[in-house]
């Protein structure tokens, strides 16, 4: 009888321990942003992103300096960091949301899953409410976390100055390409 | 410095008018063509100006990994991060991890392997090889592009560490 409780409670603390390393995170996911008009195609990737997932709640945080955007122009960057985003003024941007079906996804066996996020982004100090549908590959125990989706400059307050509304889009693809490894 | 600018442009508009009104027309003409083609030479540099390979550029700080953390960990970081900032540093450290995605980028981690904060380096897209020839745990010497310090904060209760992060790194010494 002691032995059997002893092997429930060992298979308990096996299980939670298991169950306790449920989160999955980076500090140098790549993340994107396109802009394409008529004149020219302008973008700009970022691959020291933080982002960390809770596998069990579906739980999606990222966190994203401003600055560590690399245009290949200079110029492009530094307009980029003191005119538009004001990242001295709003060092950061970031994500809180949720994987709306999480229980789809099978963390635990390879595989593609498609998921919807759902959450809100800060940008320029302006919160929204944001919705993308993309996809988590389940690879040996890492995961590839995927997305793309389209924001309004204006929504967040981002002005482009005026000789430059024929070279910006008013509507900004931000691609999501972020490798998560198991947190210990 | 502006002002003095200003004064000068005005000097040059008031010469130019003395030359037209003496009738100096082709001298005018040449300086009116002289000054767009500079400014559009310059302008057309401005726009396609790309950034420079930070082998060919000095560092202004040279810095341990261990100090540099130390520094922003203690002190108040709007300060270190405004001293700091768009500055190309050169960071000696101890290789704490190498890691790299399904692009091949590279970032390497430097600090000391019993902490959790560590100085962050992404490599430079035309550089990548040299990272992966690095060790684990081997001393080395990069410099890079300060982009920021992120302050560790907790994430749905973990704590992700704090770093300082830098692009566009690149090896100078790799110390075996």
């Amino acid at each position: 009888m002691k032995r059997k409780t002893f092997i429930i409670g060992f298979a308990i603390i096996v299980f939670a321990s298991i169950a306790n390393a449920q989160k999955f995170y980076t500090k140098s996911g790549k993340i994107s942003i396109f802009s394409t008009t008529s004149v020219e195609n302008i973008s700009a990737a970022n691959k020291s992103s933080v982002c960390l997932l809770d596998s069990k709640t579906g739980d999606l945080q990222f966190a994203v300096l401003m600055k560590g955007f690399e245009f290949k122009k200079a110029k492009m960057q530094e307009d980029f960091n003191s005119d538009y985003v004001e990242s001295s003024k709003f060092p950061k941007s970031e994500f809180k949301g949720q994987i709306t079906n999480n229980s789809t996804v099978n963390y635990s066996s390879n595989g593609v899953y498609s998921v919807n996020v759902k959450g809100k982004l800060t940008i320029h100090g302006v919160t929204k409410d944001v919705e993308s549908t993309g996809t988590i590959t389940v690879k040996d125990g890492k995961l590839l976390a995927n997305a793309v989706f389209n924001t309004l400059i204006a929504d967040y307050n981002i002005k482009v100055p005026k000789m430059y509304l024929d070279n910006i889009s008013k509507s900004i693809k931000i691609t999501v390409d972020c490798t998560l490894e198991p947190l210990k | 410095m502006n002002s003095l600018l200003l004064l000068a442009i005005i000097g040059l508009l008031i010469f130019i008018g003395l030359l037209w009104i003496f009738r100096k027309r082709k001298i005018v003409l040449l300086i009116i063509v002289l000054a767009a083609g500079t400014i559009g030479w310059y302008g057309y540099g401005e726009y396609s100006r790309s950034h420079k390979d930070l082998l060919n550029v000095k560092a202004k700080y040279n810095i341990s990994a261990t100090e540099l953390l130390h520094e922003f960990e203690t002190e108040d970081s709007t300060i270190t991060n405004k001293k700091y900032d768009n500055q190309i540093l050169e960071i000696s450290g101890n290789v704490k991890e190498i890691k790299n995605n399904d692009q091949s980028d590279y970032t390497i981690l430097l600090g000391d392997s019993n902490t959790i904060s560590s100085i962050q380096c992404e490599m430079d897209t035309s550089h990548q090889l040299n990272a992966a020839e690095l060790t684990k745990g081997s001393s080395v010497k990069i410099r890079g592009h300060f982009v920021g310090f992120q302050k560790g904060e907790m994430m749905m209760d973990v704590s992700l560490g704090s770093d300082v992060k830098l692009n566009r790194c690149v090896i100078i010494k790799n110390k075996k």
